[in-house]
């Protein structure tokens, strides 16, 4: 073996070829080891959750990505890249305060029922606080008509911890499946579920019980308008945008009214888990 | 079962016909199988490489793959170090194409080193005198790389990241990807060097012996750069190529007419270098050793027109079609300009591995001709198969291109 290879001689020549070349080696088995431990570290650390949301979001389609300001606000055209997580945001202090002087107009009715106290997930779930503290949490209008009734319903159990993003609720039609991304993080206190419509009882976690991140109001509408356009260019068979006088609203049970969209894909992108 | 494994939202043909497009490749890849394993217990007679051609077709092969698998190093260099964000969209293609090639040429030296199994020797026994030492070491270590660098794409499968610590493994491995990718470019300028080197300091074979810097002879120099010239086209024609097979789009127009781009730049460089390095050999090197370049193209299969061809048609006119912008956002000629470009690599290894070996080198030697035997073509054939068979699998199963997915909604398809 080098250095007592035949003719190997310690000279600049050798030494140097042969330093880089075990550098090279042992660097790469550094970062590997590093990389487990760091991987060990996160498994232990209960990050799994945390980091399939980030994944996912980055595969996201940036029209799946928007800002939130660029709904009717002042920021047209952005993308996030904070995971809807606005409280990393630099700009969202400063683009809340320009959304708020610039007064947007009342936006369109989206065509499905949004009450007001409730805040909504960009994955299309609801959260509406309770006067005992905690969060109701369920599946807003918009999903439920593309997701239609499913076959089964999966649910935290009672006493469960939820992250904010993780995967915790399932629904499956068939071969379909929707994982949904939960709106908050806390203990699940209570769920029930009855003909695929589904409700999760949460004490919020105090360390992020921040409703920030969730959209309301008119913001809310805002969004949900978008949502519906997007859905009717999806689902329009010439694509792009919408061909018909608009004012119609969604109809119940998307799924069986298309068969023949790709509705896995629509699962997915509705619940942002591509 | 199967388009469980698909990525959402991706359209993939059926399973039986993906299965008829694998089964030519597969029957080819157990031919050269069955051929290797022949090799291995019968050993290199049934090659027809002696010992005036100690290198032939395979090493041809492995030069030309090593080749073109640099758009892999490169373009993951111009990713992650210069920050080139838009050339993402062919990454994860170029990564996977430098893996089949690595391990293809790897493979094919396995067999062509006759045996295998004392492989090690080139490690543990090293011959610190020799270029090939250092090619052995680098080839080695940036095929693990680029395994490392394979791994985060395999285990972004729809349902393998569903499994926890494949997750966790995958975004580790992602964070760290630029380092990957220092090392990858590291490694790689220095065995693309090594195999030109390699040729370089044959100074008892004047047709591919040149003066050079310090310990490395201009091939050195010539080979990293007419590698990475060729790599960025070869992974543009591949792309075109599965875009035009799977009928969509698979990244945006305009990364690939920038591979051209990049590809014309290189390759009008590597010309210049070419050119003077060639005027170099012509009136100094070879003269100072009492010969005349003409010698060399006397024979009738390795005339005159070998120097013009490498030089012209597969030089100046791949390079000047990639750098005209107009011709390039005409896909023919950036077809034309890519494959002109690759076929000029495949031309330049050929042409210094046979022709430096058939040329005389003593006063009694004759001219000599190499020709494959069926069974190197068989070897040669079946890592062209495994490449093809890998890739597609890849293209299938993984998400090879992260805005296909845009580009078929956009173009109206639910």
């Amino acid at each position: 073996m080098l250095p007592t290879a035949y003719e190997f001689h310690w000279d600049t020549g050798h030494v140097v070829f042969l330093g880089v070349f075990y550098s090279v080696v042992v660097t790469v088995l550094s970062i590997l080891v590093y990389t487990a431990l760091r991987g060990r570290g996160d498994l232990k650390g209960q990050r799994t959750p945390a980091i399939a949301w980030e994944e996912t979001f980055h595969d996201l389609p940036a029209d799946r990505r928007a800002c939130r300001h660029a709904f009717d606000g002042p920021a047209a055209g952005r993308v996030c890249h904070h995971c809807f997580d606005c409280a990393t945001c630099a700009g969202h202090p400063e683009f809340t305060a320009i959304g708020r002087s610039l007064q947007a107009p009342q936006p369109p009715d989206p065509g499905v029922p949004m009450p007001s106290d409730t805040f909504y997930h960009r994955g299309h779930t609801w959260v509406k606080p309770a006067p005992d503290g905690t969060l109701t949490l369920g599946l807003d209008p918009f999903a439920q008509r593309c997701f239609g009734h499913p076959t089964s319903v999966s649910l935290p159990a009672e006493g469960q911890t939820v992250q904010s993003g993780e995967r915790a609720v399932t629904l499956h039609r068939g071969r379909l499946e929707a994982r949904l991304a939960m709106p908050v993080a806390g203990e699940v206190v209570a769920s029930s579920s009855h003909d695929g419509q589904w409700r999760l009882r949460v004490r919020p976690d105090p360390a992020s019980a921040s409703l920030v991140n969730l959209l309301r109001g008119n913001e809310a509408r805002a969004w949900m308008t978008r949502e519906v356009d997007w859905l009717q260019g999806r689902l329009n068979p010439a694509g792009g945008h919408t061909t018909l006088a608009d004012g119609g609203v969604l109809m119940d049970d998307l799924v069986a009214a298309y068969p023949a969209a790709d509705w896995d894909d629509l699962w997915g992108q509705v619940s942002l888990d591509v | 079962m199967d388009k469980d494994l698909i990525t959402r939202g991706l359209d993939r043909t059926p399973l039986w016909k993906f299965a008829l497009w694998l089964l030519p490749w597969a029957l080819l890849a157990a031919w050269g199988g069955q051929t290797i394993r022949d090799m291995f217990v019968q050993g290199l007679y049934l090659t027809n490489m002696d010992n005036r051609f100690a290198f032939g077709l395979w090493i041809v092969f492995d030069l030309t793959v090593i080749a073109l698998g640099a758009g892999a190093f490169f373009l993951g260099f111009l990713t992650y170090l210069m920050r080139q964000k838009d050339l993402q969209q062919v990454l994860n293609t170029a990564v996977i194409v430098g893996f089949v090639c690595y391990s293809g040429a790897i493979l094919t030296l396995a067999v062509d080193v006759g045996q295998p199994i004392r492989a090690w020797f080139a490690f543990w026994h090293a011959n610190v005198h020799s270029m090939l030492t250092e090619v052995s070491f680098c080839i080695t270590l940036y095929l693990m790389v680029l395994l490392i660098e394979y791994v985060p794409i395999i285990l972004k499968n729809r349902k393998l990241r569903l499994v926890p610590s494949f997750l966790v493994l995958e975004f580790n491995l992602h964070r760290i990807m630029f380092l990957f990718a220092g090392i990858g470019a590291f490694l790689s300028f220095f065995h693309q060097g090594s195999l030109g080197g390699m040729f370089g300091v044959l100074n008892g074979r004047p047709f591919a012996f040149r003066e050079g810097v310090g310990i490395w002879p201009s091939t050195f120099f010539l080979f990293i750069l007419s590698a990475i010239a060729v790599g960025p086209s070869f992974i543009m024609l591949i792309v075109m190529t599965v875009s035009r097979v799977a009928r969509r789009p698979l990244v945006d127009r305009k990364v690939l007419t920038r591979l051209g781009r990049i590809s014309g730049l290189l390759l009008s460089a590597y010309i210049v270098a070419k050119l003077a390095d060639t005027g170099i050999w012509i009136f100094r090197t070879l003269p100072d050793s009492g010969f005349d370049a003409a010698e060399f193209y006397r024979h009738g299969l390795f005339g005159i027109w070998v120097l013009f061809l490498e030089l012209t048609v597969f030089g100046l006119l791949p390079a000047t079609i990639l750098l005209n912008r107009r011709r390039r956002q005409n896909p023919r000629w950036l077809v034309a300009g890519g494959l002109l470009a690759c076929l000029g690599i495949t031309f330049n290894r050929l042409v210094v591995t046979l022709q430096t070996q058939s040329a005389p080198t003593l006063s009694f030697d004759t001219f000599m001709i190499y020709w494959p035997s069926l069974q190197e073509w068989a070897v040669m054939l079946g890592v062209v198969a495994y490449g093809v068979i890998l890739y597609s699998l890849s293209y299938r199963y993984l998400n090879l291109f992260p805005r296909e997915h845009e580009l078929k909604t956009s173009s109206g398809r639910a």
